[in-house]
């Protein structure tokens, strides 16, 4: 178990800054996820954690000790790829040994800790197996299994489950969760998926270019995100342009929304689409807004509406599908609605 | 309609079938024709036989100058083979694995014999060779070393080419793996790139042999006057008479390549190799 602390950590391959002045520290025992479009950095950060690649400058320390310049052998770290990375020509039970005989581990001791590690993800009856025997989820639980059995210091998964399908994704995701949560293993996690990341993060490091863009919870990041990018990349959003006018916000199209609480410069906000209630009336409360729906896109457990306030300014308003009669089987295109936007629906953004 | 699709499935399946077994009779018919001849008992190749013997294959034994040919070639064979993977494997994974400026042209200089003729390669060399011995007084030309050494020279490109296709199979992330693990590069090398790669080895080891052993451009300018290569005897047999002796050579050499490709399926089945 250990921290890692991240100083001005900087990778340049020419002119192309692919990570630029990042700090961060991850505390013992936290499951940090670094999340952000490809290209964004967040693996060439993970490389450098795991000394697969050179930092161009900066500092990197896990547990107290300076590691920038050590070989990945010398890191105590377990690492689990996207491709798996298990040992093609060897047995499951000697990939989730290889680390203990590196360490020269008695052999006892060894098929003890590899039936446990391998317990843990439940594949001990298959030690005997090779990796093209298996599936690729139980190829990524072995390989989870083999990162874990040397009691590593630091656990770092570069897109581990980017290549299994939907439903073993949901499954490994839980099993990766609870083994960190059991395991009380400081974790580094990279992904471009948000909902992965927002599931099982404890905290989210959300980059771009290169950038730091944002780092807190889930909770934080999606209530409050940063910017517009944050705002857009952690699900989805209405962006509307205006101005602060009154203890309101004035919509660029002369529709003025609750505002109250927001900074005098605001010049854009943002509305998450659960956020907005919609409703039949014909006839909008105060408070509310008149609009007309455009389009109904149905999505089995939601579905999206996209509403016309005035012409220019269309809003996405989700709502849940439940049993039975529910508002957005009702909905018609071209009907007369009424929109309620709370203020702790809208937010400001800096640009 | 669907029976004229039938129609059409089918001829198109007996279409490929023949041409499978046209393939298969280009490749083989020379091989069983070289079988039948060595047991005819006529003195001159000449069809229909007048009848069978064994004794061409008896008077093998008497032919000193195949036997020392076979076990000259397969000793130049086994030299070249080796020192070509001990210049190879290291050679590879320079190429694929390393991060310097000329990889490249590293890579197609050490392939380049390939696209050059052999018998220019042969000439080159005795010339060259020459030229070495009169500077240096070094016995090159006519020596077992600079046979060896020419030998080396076909066998590298081949090494390099199934060594290399077989460690771009090699995800990086493997070694990445074996590093995060506790593995030092050197203890990486062993345990996982170059068993990853093994099969690629075998089949350099397979083809640097068998292009070597069955040389005879390259050979024909470098062998001294006693020490000929087995291709080299037979050619010079060759001169003198055509009889079904020559189709016995043939036959044990061929023999013997078949050998050493069932007994390496044993260990490394060919089908993964190449």
């Amino acid at each position: 178990m250990a921290t890692i602390d991240i100083q001005n950590l900087v990778k340049t391959y020419g002119d192309f800054r692919a990570v630029d002045d990042l700090s961060l520290s991850v505390a013992e025992g936290e499951f940090l996820v670094l999340l952000g479009p490809s290209g964004c950095g967040k693996t060439t950060t993970l490389k450098m954690l795991a000394g697969f690649i050179e930092a161009t400058s900066g500092r990197i320390d896990i547990g107290g000790r300076n590691v920038t310049q050590m070989p990945p052998h010398e890191r105590n770290l377990g690492v689990v790829f996207q491709n798996y990375a298990l040992f093609p020509h060897l047995s499951v039970f000697e990939n989730v040994a290889f680390p203990l005989r590196r360490r020269k581990v008695a052999a006892a001791e060894i098929a003890r800790q590899v039936k446990a590690s391998l317990g843990l993800v439940q594949m001990e009856h298959l030690s005997a197996r090779l990796p093209r025997e298996l599936s690729g989820g139980q190829q990524q639980r072995v390989a989870i299994a083999r990162a874990l059995s040397f009691r590593p210091d630091v656990l770092l998964l570069d897109e581990p489950l980017s290549n299994l399908d939907a439903k073993l994704r949901l499954e490994v995701r839980q099993q990766i969760r609870h083994l960190q949560k059991n395991t009380g293993i400081t974790t580094v996690m990279v992904t471009h998926d948000q909902d992965e990341a927002m599931s099982v993060a404890d905290r989210l490091v959300v980059m771009k270019a290169g950038v730091v863009q944002q780092v807190g919870s889930s909770q934080e990041i999606y209530k409050r995100p940063a910017n517009d990018f944050v705002a857009s990349f952690i699900g989805s959003v209405n962006f509307i342009e205006g101005r602060v006018d009154g203890g309101q916000f004035l919509a660029q199209q002369g529709v003025a929304l609750a505002g109250a609480h927001l900074p005098a410069a605001t010049r854009r906000i943002v509305v998450r689409p659960e956020a907005i209630r919609i409703s039949e009336a014909a006839a909008p409360q105060p408070g509310e807004l008149a609009a007309t729906v455009r389009e109904i896109v149905y999505l089995g457990a939601h579905s999206e509406v996209v509403v016309e306030v005035v012409p220019g300014l269309e809003l996405t308003v989700r709502l849940q599908n439940g049993s039975g009669e529910s508002l957005s089987n009702r909905l018609q295109e071209g009907q007369p609605v009424a929109l309620l936007i709370g203020q702790d629906a809208v937010f400001a953004l800096a640009d | 309609m669907v029976k004229e699709k039938n129609w059409q499935a089918r001829l198109q399946r007996a279409a490929g079938h023949t041409l499978v077994v046209i393939g298969f009779g280009v490749m083989l018919l020379p091989l069983l024709l070289v079988i039948w001849l060595s047991f005819f008992s006529n003195s001159i190749l000449a069809l229909p036989p007048t009848g069978y013997t064994l004794d061409w294959y008896r008077a093998l034994r008497g032919q000193e100058t195949f036997l020392n040919g076979f076990l000259n070639s397969l000793s130049i064979a086994l030299i070249a083979t080796v020192i070509g993977l001990a210049v190879s494997v290291p050679a590879s994974l320079a190429i694929v694995r390393g991060n310097f400026p000329g990889r490249r042209f590293v890579l197609q200089l050490l392939t380049a014999p390939l696209t050059v003729p052999a018998i220019v390669i042969g000439a080159a060399l005795y010339v060259s060779f020459i030229a070495i011995e009169i500077a240096t007084s070094l016995p090159l030309a006519g020596a077992r070393s600079g046979l060896a050494a020419a030998h080396v020279l076909l066998t590298i490109p081949w090494c390099i080419r199934l060594i290399t296709a077989n460690l771009e199979g090699v995800d990086l992330s493997v070694e990445h793996a074996a590093q995060s693990l506790g593995a030092s590069p050197l203890v990486t090398l062993f345990t996982i790139t170059l068993p990853a790669i093994w099969p690629g080895i075998v089949a350099a080891a397979l083809f640097g042999f068998v292009v070597s052993f069955g040389n005879l451009e390259v050979s024909l300018f470098l062998v001294s006057p006693g020490e000929t290569t087995l291709p080299i005897a037979i050619l010079q047999y060759l001169e003198w008479k055509i009889d079904p002796m020559i189709a016995a050579v043939s036959v044990v050499q061929t023999a013997v390549i078949a050998l050493g490709l069932l007994i390496t399926d044993r260990f490394v089945p060919l089908t993964r190799v190449v």
